[in-house]
């Protein structure tokens, strides 16, 4: 088989299958930084296979792939040291949350300047995606793969309660850090 | 844009890069599997950046040997060891920004976290996306060689690709590679040449140094004199390819250092024996040498104690039970809150004497940090609402975990544990942390449930029974508990007790307390935590005070006599179990060390033998140990902690 063949079945396939995949890891596995390796290792071992064994015989390549990435997350959770997780102890009320949800609706024109601010966009990302690796797994499900967050609570196994909790606290402290 | 977009945004552009994800992907598959290997030690730019930006390593490099071939010019001193990581910080976010618009091929110098082999080395460098693009031209052996040059380094590779020596290398890079090449996980620190880092200035930093000049960061400075100290970045065995091969064959060997063939070259520099923290301390002054101890300090008073209707529970203290003597060793032993004097204004700092060699320092980016506890290999640092806890050794600290927690205050450590408590969303103090003090692994209890109105009062470790006890209080009542710290924090109540309590010690299962009847006279009684009994032991007057050793075993009451009024010390005898009278008067503390009970009062200092015979043993001693930890905090202020290593610190 050529390598660009190869090449062009593999690209679709990640293309296709990305989404689904990380969504996957980050939902499984222990924190998103984690989730960029694992991801790396499920599409290295898909090409090598598909490089190896060719893969017409692959009729549904996102089945596929997710197979593969049940089993690099078995691994991983083999390695894997259980970590400390952060814990809120106090909770917001129903009204605390309804007003937070509508703060960050609200259009406020200093958060394009930060994210053209590389350095600090960065250390904001890291300062949530280090904390608590739930945290980061929350905001990934949530905003990237624009999941609900009583779906990310179900993928979780958390309450919804905890989920809105974690990610409002984090907005919040995070607005009050770097002034947002 | 509103809050919604940014973190889509955010988490968009920095969660999971899809594009390098894939790029790496496909360049891990077609790598062999020996090197793949190595691809799952990348770190994430994130983790890189914020090491740099956290990391403070003692990294001057000091070059040995006594042949003196070379001599070192001291002069030549350039950049100290912070400076080249502020260097390399900024180079890292201007790479950043820069993108990967950078072709043209420049030179990197790389410090390694290991000495590695040069196998590892190219596995290493291989993972990199661009690795074609990369050559090796020098490399920096842990000796002090430079094996420089294409034909040079090749040759090497042939002979002597498994020796364990290659401290540094000189990379001939793309610029986009900048990054990349600083994300290794066997990289310590890649820095770009400049005028500062080239040929003839690099030297790999060396952080297992033992004993390596700390350099000059913000208030640190050597005493040493400029020709005593040389430079830095000296590297001055340089081989080429002809001289190879005889270093080679020692070098294969194991036997380079030392080996005539390598010709180290410098002159014996001799590290200083101290540093001190500025030019102008006034070295020999003791108090000032008082004051770094005292900021060490972890015992406070016990300001819970003032609930315990008179009962003045002093403070408690003993020796560490490794010790021999509490002479030689002494142990914070205080159950509550250690209070701000464990921290030292910069411009304290800036005036202290000469203190012991310091290896390593950590800057803890923590605003607004309230207290910093330095216990086994972590440091744990408190504010309002959050813990930080940071993991110090190796080379450079990790990111922090930080756990909300309200009002945080340390009710007990030592160098296994830390007991934290802080308050839950009633804002009653019903929540317990505990630290391991090895693993850094965090346990929290939100105890509302079991505590109802009560709040936590103290917590004693009984070190004879291993045995955690937890004093709680409401307004009427005392609730005492034991409770279990590994794995999940468990309370299991012990008793009831109507009115306030003040626990005294515990041994053999029992738990020894003083509380106070309607008419505010004192009894002494034991509970058997096995079979749930109370036993009165003793009684006295209206006056009674306690002071417990840190082990919980022992203590001193002082108290009035039950009839007559009369003062009295008593010493809780553990070899019979009960008290004993002791001819002491004055404000006296206690230690057990070994089963050896130390009393200390007034000037004297005494060993307590059984039914009470004291036997002096010379002038008082304190008790209380400066530090839990070989860390020790250096300053505190409003924007960071600054953490330093030195084993003879004080």
């Amino acid at each position: 088989m050529g390598s660009d063949a190869l090449d062009a079945y593999f690209n679709k396939v990640y293309g296709d299958t990305f989404k689904a995949v990380s969504r996957f890891v980050v939902s499984k596995c222990g924190s998103v930084q984690d989730s960029e390796d694992i991801v790396q290792n499920i599409y290295t071992r898909f090409y090598q296979r598909i490089a190896k064994k060719g893969y017409e015989d692959i009729e549904s390549a996102e089945a596929f792939v997710i197979n593969i990435a049940k089993f690099e997350c078995r691994n991983y959770f083999g390695a894997v040291k259980k970590h400390s997780v952060s814990t809120s102890f106090s909770e917001y009320t129903e009204e605390q949350m309804v007003e937070i949800e509508k703060e960050m609706s609200k259009e406020q024109k200093n958060l394009e300047d930060v994210l053209c601010n590389e350095i600090l966009a960065k250390q904001i990302f890291d300062d949530i995606a280090r904390d608590d690796p739930v945290i980061g797994r929350i905001f990934y499900l949530h905003f990237v793969c624009d999941m609900k967050l009583d779906d990310v609570a179900k993928e979780l196994d958390l309450t919804l309660s905890s989920v809105k909790n974690k990610l409002y606290r984090t907005i919040e402290r995070q607005k009050k850090k770097y002034d947002l | 844009m509103n809050t919604n977009d940014f973190y889509k945004e955010l988490f968009e552009k920095y969660a999971l890069d899809e594009e390098k994800i894939r790029r790496n992907a496909i360049k891990a598959a077609k790598t062999p599997a020996w090197q793949r290997a190595v691809s799952a030690h990348w770190k994430t730019a994130a983790g890189a950046a914020a090491a740099v930006a956290v990391t403070v390593g003692a990294v001057a490099y000091t070059v040995g040997g006594s042949s003196g071939n070379i001599v070192i010019d001291s002069s030549e001193t350039l950049l100290t060891a912070s400076q080249r990581l502020h260097e390399a910080e900024q180079n890292y976010y201007n790479a950043a920004t820069e993108g990967e618009q950078g072709e043209n091929k420049t030179n990197i110098y790389v410090s390694f976290l290991d000495d590695l082999c040069y196998s590892d080395m190219y596995v290493s460098l291989s993972a990199l996306p661009d690795s074609d693009d990369i050559e090796i031209e020098c490399l920096y052996l842990n000796d002090s060689t430079v094996i420089r040059g294409k034909d040079a380094v090749d040759a090497y590779a042939e002979t002597s690709a498994d020796v364990r020596n290659i401290a540094g290398a000189k990379l001939c890079a793309p610029e986009k590679c900048y990054r990349d090449i600083q994300d290794l996980s066997k990289v310590y620190l890649a820095e770009l040449s400049s005028e500062n880092i080239n040929d003839e200035t690099f030297s790999p930093i060396d952080f297992n140094d033992e004993d390596p000049l700390t350099d000059a960061n913000d208030f640190i400075s050597t005493t040493a004199s400029a020709e005593e100290t040389t430079t830095p970045f000296s590297f001055t065995n340089e081989i080429s390819s002809s001289e190879l091969t005889s270093v080679l064959s020692d070098t294969a060997a194991g036997t380079t250092s030392g080996s005539p063939a390598i010709d180290i070259t410098s002159d014996t520099t001799e590290p200083p024996a101290e540093i001190s923290l500025t030019d102008d301390t006034e070295a020999d002054d003791p108090e000032l040498i008082e004051t770094d101890d005292d900021q060490n300090e972890v015992s406070v008073s016990d300001d819970d104690d003032d609930d315990d209707n008179g009962v003045t529970e002093i403070e408690e203290s003993e020796t560490a039970a490794s010790e021999a003597a509490p002479a030689v060793s002494e142990e914070a032993y205080e159950t509550t809150v250690t209070e701000a004097e464990t921290t030292v204004e910069a411009s304290e700092i800036t005036d202290a004497p000469t203190v012991g060699l310091m290896t390593q320092v950590y800057h803890l980016n923590v605003a607004n940090s309230l207290e910093t506890l330095l216990t086994g290999d972590h440091a744990v640092v408190l504010t309002r609402g959050e813990v930080y806890v940071y993991k110090l050794g190796g080379i450079i600290e990790t990111q922090p975990a930080v756990y909300e927690i309200s009002n945080p205050k340390i009710a007990y450590s030592d160098d296994s544990i830390v007991i934290l408590t802080g308050c839950g969303a009633s804002g009653r103090r019903n929540t317990v942390m505990t630290i391991d003090a090895v693993s850094g692994s965090v346990t929290v209890k939100d105890a509302g449930e079991s505590l109802g109105e009560a709040e936590i009062g103290t917590i004693h470790y009984s070190r004879s029974d291993n045995r955690f006890f937890l004093k709680a209080v409401s307004s009427s009542t005392t609730l005492m508990y034991e409770i279990t710290t590994t794995g999940e924090i468990q309370f299991k109540p012990l008793f009831e007790f109507s009115g306030a309590v003040s626990p005294a010690g515990s041994q053999n299962g029992k738990l020894w307390f003083t509380a106070a009847d309607d008419s505010m006279k004192y009894t002494l009684y034991s509970f058997d935590c096995n079979n749930g009994q109370f036993v009165a032991e003793a009684s006295f007057g209206t006056t009674c005070k306690i002071r417990r050793s840190k082990s919980f075993e022992s203590f001193i009451i002082s108290a009035s006599d039950a009839e007559n009024d009369a003062a009295a010390t008593y010493v809780f005898d553990t070899a019979l179990g009960s008290l004993v009278p002791v001819d002491i008067s004055g404000d006296a503390e206690i230690a057990v060390v070994n089963g050896t009970i130390y009393v200390g009062v007034n000037d004297r200092n005494y060993i307590v033998s059984s039914g009470g015979t004291l036997t002096e043993t010379g002038n008082r001693v304190s008790y209380t140990r400066k530090s839990n930890s070989r860390y020790v905090v250096a300053s505190t202020d409003s924007e960071k902690v600054v953490v330093a290593e030195g084993s003879n610190w004080g």
